[in-house]
């Protein structure tokens, strides 16, 4: 392996390793499925205090219920049952959580001496009016919301497949077509042109965070080097572009993996508790404007990380970069500023001219992707702008950090970075 | 054998200061050679010129008998002035990666760490982060990862400053048995006696340029001054041929100006009823070439 590649090898695994290994990662990393884990266990326990017996909210869990289900509260005391009704097929005495009583009477004896604290009587009209008594004691539980699923079941009658019974629950799911004034019918893009858009925000807004987390990990890493300085050492073991490529390609591969981590709890958990939303699986996302808006991400990271590190290796000291890195931040972050524009016209002169400046590529690029279509042509040059630039901006990087030794002890100015430049290359 | 490091007329220019002025040494196999001179004479300029960190802007350098290239340059162990390690990760953890940095495998880096950690007596702190180390450790720790990948040149830029007389003691016998394993060492410092003491050979510098440069005894010899230390109760009020003396707790000290007679000097003593109990003839200390040449460059 040529030296310049091994040396990237060996720093990219040192920081990569460095900073993965820490607390710090860990926690962040598991911040967030452990939010959707506490969301999915809260949000049923919440919509069981406010959900209505008939509210639509339960339609999707109504057709599975079944002996079973009911069985998950079989550690409670059982809720009474009085059918008065002949016009239903049900038999609740499958259903180990009920106790069923001849007369109404009966039941509320029990209730009185706290054999259960809560009774339901199905009135002999029930299918007419829908009427049910319930007597309950201040420890009743969730029986309205059981009872309501199984009543709904048995309704829909024990001869519909559970395929019909799914659908006869759920809310229909209705295709739009506008039809123009000159006749034209168009498909509305409706729900995956908000899900795009979701996307190539939820991505923009990722790679400004990462930005602002791995770069400013990897600028303080650049300067940190110099204020201790390491920096003599590793020149004399590395060469400042292998040194540079491996920090900026570690930290890089350490916020994918963040993110990666993030985005499959998303998927993975979101839907279980996210039932309320209506068929969310059924929304369809492009794959190929999933890998633009990816691809788009990583030439931005590549340009923010390079340009950081150039900011972490033209100043002498930690607190002296901090600040400087809004300079990366603000560009980045311009185009949303211009979302409206971006959402009525994506093809106006500023969100293509923010295309096309490699700073604001990317950002621009995903709202736009998100938004409307943009020509492959655009698409392709603004990615090639991008991914030059990243490579000149590294170099770059890599001979004011070889320069840097010569601005110990200095303010950073662009005229000191520049005698660096001249006199340190 | 090739020479470990020639240096050849390089020139270094910072704006409009010459920081470096047509400095040429060479190193040799298995020599320890010391480079000396006052602050800014430009010696660490000339040693990153030596390990390609600067370019000169004429001359050249010659490591192993190439250009300062990767591959030379992984052969070649560097202690900074300008010297630390990263203070929040864990000493053994620093040596590892500079280790593998030099081209060591991960399982010979981790051995050579072991055995470098424990000549230089920081075993047993392998596992602490570098920030809860004293200065003096962490200057051990930075020597220890300089020698780790067993370099052919080793370069020591001050190696001394700020340790205790223990540990100088113990790195003087770590850079003894670095020579004795094959390697050629730079040694550069303010302090002569310690320079004296190390190196066959040295090269003076100062504003930019070789003062003195070659074997020390030669150098010593070649001057034909020479230094007369008399143990008397008092001195003559005329001693003839001397430059420059110092009087300390009853012992004279001249340096005798070029081609002075230092009998001259024991005479005038005798002459004058003066009892001697010691006279002795030395050649000047490194000290005494650095402070005259120092001062005869800065008067020019």
């Amino acid at each position: 392996m040529p030296a310049a590649l091994d040396g990237a090898r060996v720093v990219f695994g040192h920081e990569f390793r460095k900073q993965v290994g820490g607390k710090g990662f860990l926690i962040a990393t598991l911040t967030i499925p452990v939010l959707l884990a506490v969301l999915w266990i809260a949000i049923p326990v919440v919509r069981g205090f406010v959900e209505d017996d008939g509210g639509d909210s339960a339609a999707g869990g109504a057709a599975g219920a079944t002996a079973n289900e009911a069985g998950q509260s079989a550690a409670a005391k059982p809720v009474g049952i009085v059918v008065q009704t002949t016009d239903l097929a049900v038999d609740f005495s499958q259903f180990p959580e009920f106790r069923v009583y001849a007369e109404t009477p009966a039941g509320l004896d029990d209730l009185r001496s706290g054999a259960i604290d809560e009774l339901f009587a199905i009135l002999p009209d029930y299918v007419a009016t829908g009427h049910v008594e319930h007597y309950y004691s201040d420890d009743a539980g969730e029986g309205q919301r059981q009872l309501g699923r199984i009543l709904r079941n048995a309704l829909l009658g024990e001869t519909q497949s559970p395929e019909h019974r799914q659908r006869a629950l759920a809310r229909p799911q209705f295709a739009r077509f506008t039809v123009a004034e000159n006749g034209e019918v168009a498909a509305e893009r409706g729900a995956a042109v908000a899900v795009s858009f979701i996307v190539g925000q939820g991505f923009a807004i990722a790679l400004i965070f990462t930005l602002i987390a791995y770069g400013t990990i990897l600028l303080q890493a650049v300067s940190e080097e110099k204020e201790n300085r390491m920096v003599e050492v590793l020149l004399t073991s590395a060469s400042p572009l292998a040194l540079m490529t491996g920090k900026v390609l570690a930290l890089g591969l350490a916020g994918l993996i963040q993110m990666s981590v993030w985005i499959a709890a998303v998927i993975l958990i979101v839907p279980r508790f996210a039932s309320v939303i209506p068929d969310i699986g059924t929304i369809p996302v492009d794959l190929g404007f999933l890998l633009l808006v990816l691809a788009f991400y990583l030439a931005g990271y590549a340009i923010a990380a390079a340009l950081m590190a150039g900011i972490g290796a033209a100043t002498t000291s930690t607190s002296e970069a901090g600040p400087l890195s809004a300079l990366v931040i603000f560009p980045l972050a311009a185009p949303f500023y211009a979302i409206p524009l971006f959402l009525t016209d994506a093809s106006h002169w500023l969100p293509r001219l923010l295309s096309f400046l490699p700073i604001t590529a990317a950002t621009s690029m995903m709202l736009r992707l998100a938004s409307s279509a943009v020509a492959p042509g655009e698409i392709a040059l603004s990615l090639a702008l991008m991914v030059a630039t990243a490579a000149l901006l590294l170099w770059l990087a890599s001979r004011v950090f070889r320069a840097g030794l010569l601005l110990y002890g200095q303010r950073m100015s662009l005229r000191t970075v520049w005698t660096a430049l001249r006199y340190g290359g | 054998m090739a020479s470990a490091l020639v240096v050849d007329d390089v020139k270094k220019v910072f704006g409009r200061t010459t920081v470096v002025d047509g400095v040429s040494f060479t190193v040799e196999p298995q020599e320890i050679m010391g480079l000396v001179g006052p602050n800014g004479a430009g010696k660490t300029t000339t040693i990153r010129m030596a390990l390609d960190i600067i370019h000169p802007d004429a001359g050249s350098v010659a490591l192993f008998g190439s250009r300062p290239n990767r591959q030379a340059l992984q052969r070649v162990g560097y202690l900074p002035e300008e010297r630390g390690l990263y203070q929040k990760s864990v000493l053994n953890d620093v040596l590892r990666y500079l280790g593998r940095l030099k081209g060591l495998s991960a399982k010979d880096a981790q051995s050579r760490a072991d055995a470098m950690l424990r000549r230089v007596g920081l075993y047993e702190h392998r596992t602490k982060k570098v920030q809860a180390l004293s200065r003096g450790m962490n200057q051990l720790a930075q020597f220890a990862s300089a020698l780790l990948h067993e370099p052919d040149l080793v370069i020591l830029d001050e190696p001394f400053s700020g340790l205790d007389p223990i540990n100088v003691q113990v790195m003087k016998e770590i850079i003894r048995e670095q020579q004795e394993r094959g390697a050629s060492i730079i040694f550069s410092s303010h302090n002569m006696e310690d320079v004296e003491e190390m190196c066959e050979r040295v090269a003076l510098v100062s504003g930019g340029e070789v003062l003195l440069y070659g074997a020390l005894d030669e150098l010593k010899r070649a001057r034909g001054i020479q230094n007369i230390r008399v143990t008397a109760p008092r001195q003559p009020a005329d001693v003839p041929g001397v430059g420059n003396a110092t009087v300390e707790d009853g012992q004279f000290e001249y340096l005798l100006t070029e081609g002075a007679d230092p009998n001259a000097v024991l005479r005038s003593f005798l002459d004058d009823g003066i009892p001697v109990e010691r006279f002795e003839v030395a050649l000047p200390s490194l000290r005494d070439m650095f402070i005259e040449e120092v001062s005869r460059a800065r008067s020019a």
